[in-house]
């Protein structure tokens, strides 16, 4: 019997592998997720609501087909939870905001679905930024999410449920969103992996819309190769998504394992220099960026430079075309058909109430913006312009990567920052997306590794991130990989959350 | 100036269905306007005879076939209606000039 | 200004239900007259994390459409999403096509009053056939919005027709009259129910209208302002809508005021239109590039493949039939559905043979056996000519016997009384059992003629003398006698050639006879 405290840590990989071979029960390994979860979430809020029951009815399922001798799927009995975007049915799904509160999905997302074929069991569901707007997980009605490393400091967004979770490891790999880094900043800010596949390599079809066209799910995982394994599940066409991909899904785990042996010989990656001399570049991001580099050129890897002209405009050109389309997908929240609704006495008031009661700060923002850039008297000035210049971005990227194999820089330019700090400035927080950003505009994957520790207390992780040509995944996760293998970032845990679980000073 | 973003905040509101308390809509005008203004570096990129972006690989069309394939019952569809008479869904009465599209 | 010096300028935007199985981009089944919201899934309501795929059939059906109104099919065109705010619109946007429909030009011919003749029926002239095409600006493919029924303090609304696919196809402002308008819509709904692809019923709904309707002095080259005419559900509302709103602009001209562009909706109890919201204010839709789906490609190879699947369209059969000797009128009847037309064909084919072309005789005859006596049978059973029980090749059986000289017209009237209760029974086989056969015996005949004569040897006398009339009653006594089966054209001859006979034999001298 494996004591709570080794099961809470071991990767997602070893957990499948020992559930299958008997080592653990899927019920054993349940428990034990479900007791962290007490033991924490007090502290960390990163649970929207935790599903005992239904994860423990997974589990025994896992534990029964077991004993007959049925075939288990490649996450079998690994506990996972699923921010709160991801639509699940049976489950209540509020996606952060109050206009879904009380909202029961009668539907199964495609994610839910392959995760639970694959025979996760599923915890819960993350909370999150609203409707995935947000880079510090500050704007939600309920309770704010902590960083493990540091409580009083943001978790990142807008998957900071799910980086909370998976770092204070009350879960083992945890679902979020990226449509401007959202899975990435926060796997940044909490030392651990975070991968963004390319554009149409996961199917959409429930995770409810943020930005259409740059939307994308992916997993936050302490080790590179759960990331792969959660990956090789969800990647793949869907029928009941027109924009996802139909070719076929590589051997994920095949590369991670080849990197795995450390060396990266050959290996150009390519470095936008000028990004780095921007103001605003934390000094400690840097001196951990470069140490990175440094790792990565010992392990063999070659340092390239490469322009990307258009790295300036990319967050202006992110703003107009996500909350455009923010504005488009939330049109449909009106308190008719499903969510909540403020009666009135008329319809125009209904709409007007339902929607201003239910919408947060951030949200209204930019559904205000969003409507702005497409009002027909601006369309070509805003909307069509930034679609031009996506195209230019996109143009960018692909003439580096014809110099090189994968793009670096950090994830972040700061480490967490405290809760509170940057709340009343929108526009200093959508300049933090600077760095993550280029990979949604132009489809590619993109990952973010551990790679450091700010010097100043409290200690706060500091992210590595690497960007791949469309579908390259396997080239991203063996970089990664191999990067990981000659690093012990991703080994250390949240000091304030000891891994048994007790807490420090009583 | 905070006079003409406040009245684009005003109009902006009303396209969208948004009913703002006074205060909200003057500090949501006050961002919106500094926002707006870091936008407008947008105009000075050269774009001229730029497509507007679209994925590439995605240049099939994803067509279905014409199968009936119901992911959820009606019933069950119908159950998350906040109000409804009988099977229809319900709100308060508007006036009948036909869709506007 | 009185209404003549007036040109009145129509354009329509025409919104065609298609038929398919199920809705445009989600796998949702649909039929008509369903009980309210049984016909829905997450993405007919606009669940949250849905998304729209959309329907091979219907891409389909809208490519035959354009094909058959001669457009030219883009070979790549996307999805726009239109906003508004609407309770039957359950996403708050309408996926449509704007900027790149999948269909550009086109026409749709219709019938050319100005060029007919005032008495057209039944005199076979070509100018009868005129025709006139009316320019189309576009078509594209959107989804429909559900529906809204008012009662008391609520709306209520069902969103069964939510997400159906819809064509739209807009026409050029080249229609000049208010019966010009009906025509188009007719016409217009003729092909669609050539091609199969809707029911296009007005009145259920699957084919909508809506008419842009402005005035301007005649000669002038601009345009005047123009109102639109929303929701109309039968052609007669469409004319008299038209006509009213005609009616209403030229007041309006004549007093010197200005035109206000508007949205209109018609009143038939008082046969008004009334102002529903002024187009000044209008609705800005926010278009965006639809981002859940890729762009509509149509490649070369598949619309060719579409062409194949083409019917001949009415106007192009009207012609072949008036080319064959028909009567536009005659032309007219039988190509008014496709079904019967089909049928005209099938018949005429199989009484010319395969490889033979049809001649105008054979083609005269068919005509009028299917719109005279089949029509008849058909009407008086209820029956559709789709579920006609005689097959046309029975029928050309038929027609051959008549030809041949087996059976008499009227005979054979009774056959195909007979075959159309019985449809297991052939022809033939029922003129034997029943002794149809006409008697085309010469000799036989020849004796009854003479006896017929000299059975009434006064009514010869009559005939001899001058007295054409009574000509026909020795047809009559002829007919008699053989029980109406000796051969009508060889009892006609024959008796012609007896009284010659008789009159040579008796003619004083010096007697002039014709």
């Amino acid at each position: 019997m494996a004591s709570e405290a080794s099961l809470v840590d071991r990767s997602a990989r070893a957990l499948a592998a020992g559930v299958r071979d008997g080592s653990f029960s899927a019920s054993e390994i349940c428990e034990a997720l479900l007791a962290r979860i007490d033991a924490t979430e007090d502290r960390v809020h990163a649970y929207r609501r935790v599903t005992p029951e239904r994860a423990r009815a997974q589990a025994r399922a896992i534990d029964e087909a077991r004993a007959r001798g049925d075939a288990l799927g490649p996450l079998a009995g690994v506990p996972i939870a699923l921010k709160d975007i991801f639509v699940t049915a049976g489950v209540e799904t509020n996606c952060g905001s109050k206009i879904l509160a009380g909202w029961t999905p009668p539907y199964a997302g495609s994610h839910a679905q392959r995760l639970a074929d694959a025979g996760a069991v599923v915890l819960g569901k993350l909370s999150m930024d609203e409707f995935g707007m947000g880079s510090s997980n500050e704007n939600t009605p309920w309770e704010l999410v902590r960083n493990p490393w540091a409580l009083d400091y943001v978790p990142g967004g807008s998957s900071g449920g799910t980086a909370a979770a998976v770092s204070a490891r009350s879960c083992v790999i945890g679902l979020g969103s990226d449509t401007g880094g959202s899975i990435r900043q926060p796997a940044s800010l909490c030392n651990l992996v975070g991968l963004k596949p390319s554009y149409g390599r996961v199917s959409r079809r429930g995770m409810i819309a943020f930005a259409s066209s740059l939307d994308q799910a992916g997993p936050m995982t302490r080790a590179v190769e759960d990331a792969a394994l959660a990956l090789q599940v969800l990647a793949g066409p869907d029928p009941r998504d027109s924009s996802s991909l139909d070719v076929p899904v590589p051997d994920y785990l095949a590369a991670v394992d080849a990197g795995a042996r450390g060396q990266l010989d050959g290996l150009r990656i390519g470095l936008h220099r000028a990004a780095l001399e921007r103001e605003g570049l934390d000094a400690e991001v840097r001196r951990c960026f470069e140490a990175a580099l440094a790792e990565l050129v010992d392990a063999g890897a070659e340092l390239v430079d490469v322009e990307l002209p258009h790295f300036d405009h990319a967050v202006a050109c992110y703003y107009v075309l996500c909350t455009a389309e923010a504005s488009s997908n939330l049109a449909r929240y009106d308190g008719v058909r499903y969510g909540v609704r403020e009666a009135r006495p008329s319809l125009a008031e209904t709409y007007a109430a339902t929607r201003s009661r239910g919408f947060g700060a951030e949200v209204k923002r930019r559904i205000l913006l969003g409507t702005f850039v497409l009002r027909a008297e601006s369309y070509a000035d805003y909307y069509g312009r930034a679609m031009k210049i996506r195209t230019l971005i996109a143009r960018d990227y692909a003439a580096a990567f014809a110099r090189c194999d994968l793009l670096a820089s950090p994830t972040s330019p700061v480490p967490a920052w405290p809760i509170g700090a940057k709340i009343d400035d929108p526009l200093a927080m959508y300049l933090s997306d600077v760095f993550t950003i280029g990979a949604n505009l132009a489809g590619l994957p993109a990952i973010s590794i551990p790679a450091g520790f700010c010097a100043a207390a409290p200690r706060r992780p500091i992210g590595l991130q690497l960007l791949a040509p469309r579908l390259a995944e396997p080239s991203l996760l063996r970089a990664a990989a191999a990067y990981e293998a000659r690093t012990a970032w991703h080994r250390e845990r949240p000091p304030l959350i000891a891994a048994t679980g007790e807490r420090e000073g009583g | 100036m905070p006079d003409q973003a406040r009245a684009l905040v005003d109009e902006l509101a009303q396209l969208a269905q948004l009913e703002l308390a006074d205060d909200e809509a003057d500090a949501l005008a006050g961002q919106l306007d500094r926002v707006l203004g870091y936008i407008e570096r947008l105009r000075s990129v050269d774009v001229a005879g730029v497509p507007e972006y679209v994925q590439d690989e995605q240049a099939r069309s994803g067509l279905r076939d014409d199968v009936p394939d119901v992911d959820v019952d009606a019933d069950e569809v119908l159950a998350g209606v906040p109000v409804r008479r009988e099977r229809l869904v319900a709100v308060p009465r508007f006036k009948s000039d036909g869709s506007e599209g | 200004m009185a209404l003549a010096d007036y040109e009145v300028v129509i354009g329509l935007e025409v919104h065609c239900q298609l038929a398919t199985r199920t809705k445009m981009f989600s796998p949702c089944p649909y039929t008509i007259g369903s009980a309210p919201n049984t016909e829905i899934d997450a993405y007919t309501l606009g669940l949250p994390g849905t998304l729209p795929v959309p329907n091979r059939a219907a891409i389909e059906a809208a490519v035959r459409l354009a094909l058959a109104l001669g457009c030219e099919v883009q070979p790549r065109s996307s999805w726009a999403r239109k906003h508004y705010f609407y309770p039957d619109l359950p996403k708050g946007y309408q996926i449509t096509q704007a900027d790149a429909p999948y269909a550009k030009g086109g026409h749709v011919e219709i019938h050319d009053r100005g060029a007919e003749a005032p008495t057209n029926e039944g005199e076979g002239e070509g100018e009868a056939l005129a025709s006139k095409r009316i320019p189309l600006q576009r078509i594209h493919i959107e989804e429909d919005a559900g529906k809204n029924v008012h009662g008391g303090e609520l709306s209520l609304i069902d969103y069964n027709r939510a997400g159906v696919p819809l064509v739209e196809i807009v026409s050029l402002p080249a229609l000049r009259s208010a019966a010009e308008a009906a025509d188009y819509m007719r016409a217009l709904r003729e092909v669609v129910r050539y091609l199969g692809i809707s029911a296009a019923n007005m009145e259920e709904g699957s084919l909508r209208c809506d008419a842009n309707v402005s005035l301007r002095e005649r000669g002038a080259s601009e345009y005047g302002i123009r109102c639109e005419i929303k929701n109309l559900n039968s052609f007669k509302f469409l004319e008299a809508a038209i006509l009213a709103e005609v009616r209403r602009q030229a007041d309006l001209l004549d007093r010197g005021e200005r035109i206000v562009s508007a949205t209109l909706s018609y009143d038939p109890e008082r046969d008004r239109v009334s102002i529903m919201r002024s187009k000044e204010s209008a609705a800005d839709y926010r278009y965006l590039p639809e981002p859940d789906m890729p762009p509509l490609l149509l490649d070369g190879e598949w619309i060719a493949a579409i062409e194949h699947t083409l019917p001949a369209l009415p106007w192009a059969r009207r012609r072949r039939l008036v080319g064959l000797g028909l009567s536009a009128y005659d032309a007219g009847v039988l190509t008014a559905e496709r079904e019967l037309a089909d049928y005209f064909d099938q018949t005429l084919a199989a009484l010319t043979g395969a490889d033979a072309e049809p001649s105008p005789a054979a083609a005269k005859t068919v005509s009028n056996w299917i719109t005279g006596e089949l029509m008849r049978l058909l009407n008086a059973s209820e029956v559709e000519i789709a579920a006609c029980p005689v097959a046309p090749a029975t029928l050309a059986e038929l027609l051959g016997l008549v030809d041949d000289g087996t059976i008499s017209g009227s005979a054979a009237k009774k056959v195909l009384e007979r075959v159309f209760a019985e449809p297991s029974r052939a022809p033939l086989e029922v003129v034997e059992a029943e002794g149809l056969r006409q008697v085309s015996d010469r000799a036989a005949i020849v004796a009854l003629v003479d006896a017929a004569l000299d059975a009434h040897p006064k009514q010869l006398a009559q005939l001899l003398g001058g007295k054409h009339k009574v000509r026909g009653f020795f047809v009559g006594q002829v007919m008699r006698a053989s029980q109406g089966k000796a051969n009508p054209q060889l009892v006609s001859a024959l008796l012609d050639e007896r009284l010659a006979e008789r009159r040579d034999s008796t003619d004083p001298p010096g007697d002039d006879h014709a």
